[in-house]
């Protein structure tokens, strides 16, 4: 009875860009879109962040007659939605599609004004970017630290096989803000370089920004198709990673389901703080995943939160595409606890079954499985 | 609309029952509907009462936020007369909404922001460590899911946890609304599901009647 869920259409705007090809151009040739930042805006110090160029987010508003009363964080999602949209037929203000939304800190930035106080609310945004769409059902809303991105396109994926709705607009965006950077400085998290997963000498996260959205159906078809994710909690600490990964292993088990499945490539999290990719790198061994090809990509646009999963999931569907994993920027030196395959160069590999994986503060932790169809 | 009501989700929710449901609500608490405590005080000083009335030695309480407080008491008074021996904590799953999202304790958070940034206050500034909290004190290590919405709606409760017991092995769910404006306005209330044929089946019309949320 249960449906397929296919991927039939994505956008996102980040440091690299907007536009999935775009992103995944600049991808393929190994560049980065995090800049050194020291105007004093998120911190008193300089700090490499991912940061979306403001002009392309003018420039599109103008050109699309975007209306006033929208935040920053609203017109992102609400311009990734519309690009994301653009080449399909899926009417968003229809009662067979569901808008989903994954986001840690929505408007945040706003928190220092206290005029703005009445926009902080989440489901306030979620409300503003469906009433922008005319959508028809209330909007869903995952806040869930930074597996949000992944949980909510499980979600959709839930809510479609079983067929309650036809198509899915799952958008994850979150923003820069001195709120969120000053939390993860006083946590001593930030890197001051660019970060560096699974590197040896990796010393912390880059934070950064992005609105994401991936277009689910279970009627038109789409090369990909999401075919089951979990998540699972470490019970453990509220912001340290397990020590023997067990949630994370729970997550990918629940999700691998015991089936025979061989995994090509896996998408990791990849935080670049010692704790994280030390952790991921055992629930990957403990998983019997350890040869498998891991990237992280989070040198090339930061850890942008409640858009990560979201982000990442894009990058992994564009890899299966183009039959490319794409090297784990910042990573120079092998340098985690359980001996994983880390992708330091660009590789070409046929991808049909993809893993990719997330955590975050809570003990949450999350794993998703694309396929190619055949 | 040929997709209206399956038989496939409606299907396995037959054997599901609400075991147990617990409400904390502006200092009223109510155990299966049942009020069991009732205070003047805000939460504040209420929150000190009920963890000295329902919960045992448990140090890492006092550092938690007034949320995470509220998610973790209400849990306590849930599952006190609840036997989780032979109980496979992989498949005890948390599916909790709230309103707020973390407002208090961001708004605090601000307040160390200009001054010295605080890590304690800033990691609550997550609704989900509420489920965090409950699941290291329990052990539990299912699935979680943490959700946004306007107010508390019993039907999207019911098919968020509808959802998850379709979709996953889980045996058990804590599900409910955990949401806190200030020490003077606060409302949760979680449920217990699970497969107890002596319990009140678990459906949309026995979540509102066990609820006073209004």
């Amino acid at each position: 009875m249960s449906k397929r869920v296919d991927i039939v259409s994505d956008h996102l705007i980040s440091a690299l860009g907007s536009g999935s090809e775009e992103n995944f151009n600049k991808l393929l040739n190994n560049r980065t879109g995090i800049t050194m930042h020291n105007n004093g805006k998120y911190s008193d110090n300089m700090l490499p962040l991912g940061s979306i160029n403001d002009e392309w987010l003018s420039q599109w508003a103008y050109n699309n007659e975007l209306p006033e009363g929208f935040t920053r964080f609203e017109k992102l999602s609400i311009l990734s939605i519309s690009e994301a949209l653009k080449d399909t037929s899926i009417d968003i203000s229809s009662e067979d599609t569901l808008l989903v939304l994954s986001t840690t800190k929505g408007n945040v930035d706003l928190i220092e004004y206290p005029e703005m106080h009445n926009k902080l609310d989440l489901w306030y945004s979620a409300h503003q970017i469906a009433g922008y769409f005319k959508a028809k059902n209330r909007p869903r809303l995952i806040s869930n630290a930074c597996i949000s991105g992944v949980v909510a396109l499980m979600y959709a994926q839930w809510q479609l096989k079983e067929g309650r709705y036809k198509h899915a607009v799952v958008v994850g965006a979150d923003t820069l803000s001195k709120f969120v950077v000053s939390g993860f400085e006083s946590f001593m998290s930030l890197s001051s370089e660019i970060c560096k997963p699974f590197d040896k000498n990796r010393d912390g996260l880059t934070i950064g920004e992005a609105a994401a959205t991936m277009v689910l159906s279970t009627q038109e078809k789409g090369k990909v198709s999401i075919v089951k994710g979990a998540t699972a909690n470490d019970a453990n600490h509220i912001s340290g990673p397990s020590r023997t990964g067990e949630g994370l292993f729970q997550a990918i088990k629940h999700t691998l389901d015991n089936e025979d499945i061989q995994i090509d490539f896996i998408s990791a999290h990849g935080t670049a703080t010692p704790y994280n990719d030390d952790m991921e790198s055992i629930a990957i061994t403990r998983s019997g995943l350890n040869n498998v090809p891991v990237n992280g990509f989070k040198g090339y646009v930061g850890h942008t939160l409640g858009a990560a999963g979201i982000v990442e999931v894009i990058y992994s569907l564009w890899s299966m595409y183009h039959n490319k994993i794409i090297k784990t920027f910042g990573y120079n030196e092998f340098g985690v606890v359980e001996k994983v395959n880390i992708i330091d160069r660009n590789i070409t590999k046929e991808l049909n079954n993809v893993l990719k994986t997330a955590s975050g503060f809570g003990g949450c932790n999350s794993a998703l499985l694309l396929k190619k169809n055949g | 609309m040929e997709d209206a009501i399956q038989p496939y989700y409606s299907r396995k929710m037959d054997n599901w029952s609400i075991i147990n449901s617990v409400e904390i609500n502006n200092g009223k608490v109510f155990a299966n509907g049942r009020l069991v405590h009732d205070t003047e005080n805000d939460f504040t000083l209420a929150s000190k009462e009920l963890y000295k009335k329902y919960s045992k030695a448990y140090i890492k309480f006092f550092k938690m936020d007034a949320l995470s407080k509220l998610g973790f008491l209400t849990a306590e008074i849930l599952l006190k007369d609840f036997n989780l021996e032979n109980i496979d904590m992989n498949e005890i799953a948390l599916v909790v909404g709230n309103s707020n999202a973390t407002k208090d304790t961001d708004l605090k958070y601000l307040q160390t922001m200009r001054e010295q940034p605080s890590p304690a206050v800033f990691v609550y500034t997550l609704p989900n460590i509420l489920v965090g909290e409950i699941c290291i004190r329990h052990g539990f290590k299912g699935q979680n899911v943490f959700y946004i919405s306007g107010k508390f709606d019993e039907e999207e409760l019911y098919e968020n946890i509808e959802l998850l017991i379709n979709n996953s092995t889980t045996d058990y769910v804590i599900g409910g609304w955990v949401d806190f404006i200030n020490p003077n306005d606060y409302k949760s209330i979680l449920y217990l599901i699970g497969k107890d044929s002596k319990s009140s089946k678990f459906a949309i019309n026995n979540l509102k009647r066990l609820n006073n949320i209004k």
